[in-house]
């Protein structure tokens, strides 16, 4: 969502090429959010309403780990790459436990509640962390009314706003390259978990029928907990990815506003419960995203609200049409 | 209900029409009484005292009032039929926008001053076929599908209107051909009848009008003026200017007068206003009144019954015959058209919306759902008082009134200024935790109502005493006043 190109007609091929870049660049920012997202929904039966919230945690915790890591400016691989990777591992860590603390101290207790008291109470837990990072964010120097610029300058170049990568003679911007790329990776990454570990299998069991698993002998409590904090270590990890995405603020209101609602309709589009379609529809949505910029800065240059528009228009047409979403099955919509 | 004998069906109908409302009565009364009683504890006030600290202002109650309503139509659809309408807003929003751009000239057949009444029908209307529509594709899906469409729909509709009106809003100008001088005004009376419409609006800084501009009544006035020694009596002026600046009495004072041969011919009416605060406050009450009635009305209604049978077990009310399809889609839109007159008294007391205020599902739906599940989900008028809770703790920890910190400071300030720990003052905490962090507290109470509270407040009042408020407070007030019970029968 940088490179908005003013004056490609929708006919020249190069500009379908910059979109479809550009899409599969935002595909795999919503692919790191909304993975965790679709884990948690599919085992749990929870739509977690703090996701969003958990994302902006990430990019708080994130940011301040990078500037306690990385030099300012550096550009050698061992002075900015290997710390920011580590940077992105510990805030998976640190969320991930908060996501344990979470399911287990909170959400524990409504598993046997009708799947609307889910909804609500993530819906608040979302509302209080947004505060206490109202409360807490300006001790690390963050005025929380305002985009954190402080941490944009440090950080690996590959993610600075002016630099470009080669790639078959296409010059593309370097962030593109690194979302997708960390996409790529969570989603390998998640689906070798989900497809050849033992603690993936019980999952895979525990989506298809919770009650059956556990009398097979899998701690489906466990399971669950591990999954919640796998999902919220995933968020947090995109999260520190959008400190240098210059289309998200980073303020509390990032997760909800921002974060959020891409999530949903990510996950709702591929399908609640299906990691397959959640992949497929990242991609979908990111396309779609992408086009409204290019709509918006074409075309319809009144509309600043078109790429959201787009992601909606994506959401209430697919429900339409395929309400179970484009992977899921037809009994996922009775949950 | 027994089945009273022939003859006396009526005098029974009544009675009992009686007994269900006596409670109703009583917190209409007391909201009526409210500005009087605001006023008679605070008019002589210096400070924060505790009355100004535990009481609610008049342009809050007024606030309470429209969101109060929206949050009703909110539990209408999902405390009664469980199907969570997350995308409530569309219908506060429709409401809003479509009575500030008639206001502004900006719908096609609809005059700019159009009176505030028919402009309200109009949007109940509209939301009513956005409720249909949105009703028809949204109820082909259940549970968290069907919340996530309807929030679909509604942050569609934000993006839309946030494209269109900016952050800054819209705030209507008559238009240019307009005759010079005119200006937006918003009425609320009995529709169709020029003569009994009242201005409203919390941009009116000026008084009201005086009794002596109400059409009908000046002539009136002339008219027994002309005999002698009717019109004024000694001292009357001393005692209508110290009635006038009170909020209820002013009101009170001016319906007397408004009958001729009772107060009338003796005070001089175009001396007395009317309270622009109080009269918003019970203007809009008698607008969301209304509404609540008909929500209820159709709650005790065999559709209401059909609504909550949905919710209990939808499979079974399919099963014993009734079309559960339309019947969700028929009072989704109805409830949609009851949110938009709250959104519509939005807009008329504000004169102003945004995009983020009037249709953002995480704003205005949010807070609906927070209200709904303090108050009470299901029961109707719990939201009410939800919002009522969500205002005054608003008014206390808010950063733009901060009646908290205020309070403390005018019986503690010696302690609040001494340093607590890191030598940060005890005040310093309550600005850094407490004041503009409403959220936050709110947040927590709602976690804790969700975990602990499922009833609300009004469901667990509700349990406590066995029944519907309605239904035991006549019992209750039997048991305690035995004298009372002369007068069955």
């Amino acid at each position: 969502m940088i490179e908005p190109v003013v004056g490609q007609a929708i006919t020249d091929p190069v500009a379908w090429l910059n979109v479809v870049i550009a899409g599969l660049g935002t595909a795999g920012v919503y692919v790191m959010i909304a993975s965790g997202l679709s884990l948690i929904f599919g085992l749990m039966g929870v739509l977690n309403f703090a996701h969003g919230t958990f994302t902006t945690v990430g990019a708080y915790v994130g940011g301040i780990l990078v500037m306690t890591f990385l030099a300012e400016n550096a550009s050698s691989v061992l002075g900015a790459y290997v710390p920011f990777l580590v940077a992105v591992v510990l805030v998976g860590v640190v969320l991930a436990l908060m996501g344990a603390v979470t399911e287990v101290g909170l959400i524990r207790r409504l598993y046997d509640r009708p799947p609307i008291d889910q909804i609500l109470l993530t819906f608040g837990i979302a509302l209080v962390i947004r505060e206490l990072l109202y409360i807490f964010a300006p001790l690390w120097g963050a005025d929380p009314t305002q985009d954190w610029k402080a941490v944009d300058v440090f950080g690996p170049p590959l993610l600075e706003s002016g630099f470009t990568v080669d790639v078959f003679g296409l010059s593309i911007q370097g962030l593109r390259v690194a979302e997708f790329l960390l996409g790529a990776v969570v989603v390998v990454a998640v689906w070798l978990f989900l497809t050849r570990t033992r603690y993936g299998l019980f999952i895979r069991a525990g989506s298809e029928d919770d009650e059956m698993a556990e009398a097979l002998g899998i701690n489906v409590r466990r399971v669950f907990t591990v999954v919640f904090a796998i999902g919220i270590g995933l968020a947090g990890m995109a999260g520190t990815f959008l400190v240098w995405e210059t289309g998200y603020a980073v303020t509390p209101l990032m997760g909800a506003e921002k974060a959020l609602l891409p999530a949903f309709i990510v996950v709702v589009v591929g399908g609640l419960g299906t990691f397959k379609g959640t992949v497929v529809a990242s991609v979908v949505a990111g396309m779609f995203f992408e086009f409204g910029i290019y709509l918006n800065t074409n075309y319809l240059t009144e509309f600043s609200e078109l790429p959201n528009m787009a992601l909606f228009i994506l959401l209430v047409g697919i429900l339409i049409l395929r309400p179970q979403g484009l992977f899921g099955q037809e009994e996922v919509g009775g949950h | 209900m027994a089945i009273s004998p022939a003859g006396d069906t009526d005098r029974h109908w009544v009675r009992q029409y009686a007994r269900d409302h006596a409670i109703h009565a009583l917190v209409v009364l007391l909201l009526i009484a409210y500005p009087g009683v605001h006023w008679m504890v605070n008019h002589e006030a210096q400070g924060m005292t505790l009355g100004k600290f535990l009481l609610p202002e008049l342009t809050t109650m007024s606030v309470i009032i429209y969101f109060g309503l929206f949050a009703m139509s909110f539990d209408f659809i999902s405390g009664y039929t469980g199907y969570l309408s997350f995308g409530h807003s569309l219908f506060f929003g429709t409401g809003a926008f479509f009575v500030l751009f008639a206001r502004n000239g900006a719908i096609p057949f609809v005059a700019w001053d159009t009176p505030f009444m028919q402009l309200l029908i109009m949007a109940m209307v509209l939301a009513f076929v956005f409720g249909v529509l949105k009703g028809l594709v949204s109820f082909r899906l259940t549970g968290v599908y069907f919340a996530m469409i309807t929030l679909g729909f509604a942050e569609l509709a934000t993006a839309f209107m946030d494209s269109i009106v900016g952050d800054s809003g819209i705030q209507p100008t008559p238009p240019a051909s307009a005759e010079s001088g005119a200006q937006v005004t918003y009425e609320i009376g009995v529709p169709f009848v020029d003569a009994l419409q009242f201005p409203v609006g919390n941009f009116l800084f000026t008084m009201g009008p005086a009794l002596h501009d109400v059409p009908g009544l000046a002539q009136l006035m002339d008219l027994l003026a002309a005999v002698p020694g009717l019109l004024t009596l000694p001292g009357i002026d001393a005692v209508v200017d110290a009635l006038s600046g009170v909020p209820i009495l002013g009101i009170l004072v001016s319906f007397l007068d408004s009958i001729p041969g009772l107060g009338g011919p003796i005070l001089p009416t175009d001396e007395i206003v009317l309270n622009t605060v109080t009269t918003n406050m019970l203007l809009l009450g008698a607008v969301a009144l209304v509404v609540y009635f008909v929500m209820q009305r159709v709650l005790h209604s065999p559709v209401g019954r059909v609504m909550i049978a949905i919710r209990e077990n939808e499979d079974r009310a399919r099963a014993i015959g009734y079309n559960t399809y339309w019947y969700k889609v028929g009072t989704f839109a109805f409830s949609g058209a009851m949110g938009a007159v709250g959104g519509a008294l939005f807009a008329a007391y504000n004169n102003n919306a945004t995009a983020g205020n009037a249709l953002s599902v995480l704003q205005v739906s949010g807070d609906a759902l927070i209200t709904t599940i303090i108050g009470g989900m299901g029961t109707l008028v719990g939201p009410f008082y939800g919002v009522v809770f969500f205002e005054e703790l608003t008014e206390m920890f808010g950063a733009e009134k901060a009646q908290l910190v205020k309070f403390l400071e005018t019986s503690f300030s010696e302690f609040l200024n001494s340093p607590a720990v890191f030598e940060i003052t005890y005040k310093g905490y309550l600005e850094w935790f407490v004041q503009g962090r409403e959220s936050l507290w709110l947040g927590l109470v709602f976690i804790l109502f969700v975990l602990f509270v499922p009833g609300g407040l009004l469901g667990t009042v509700r349990s406590a005493m066995g029944g519907p408020v309605t239904k035991t407070f006549p019992r209750w007030v039997r048991r305690r006043l035995p004298g009372l019970s002369r007068f069955r029968r």
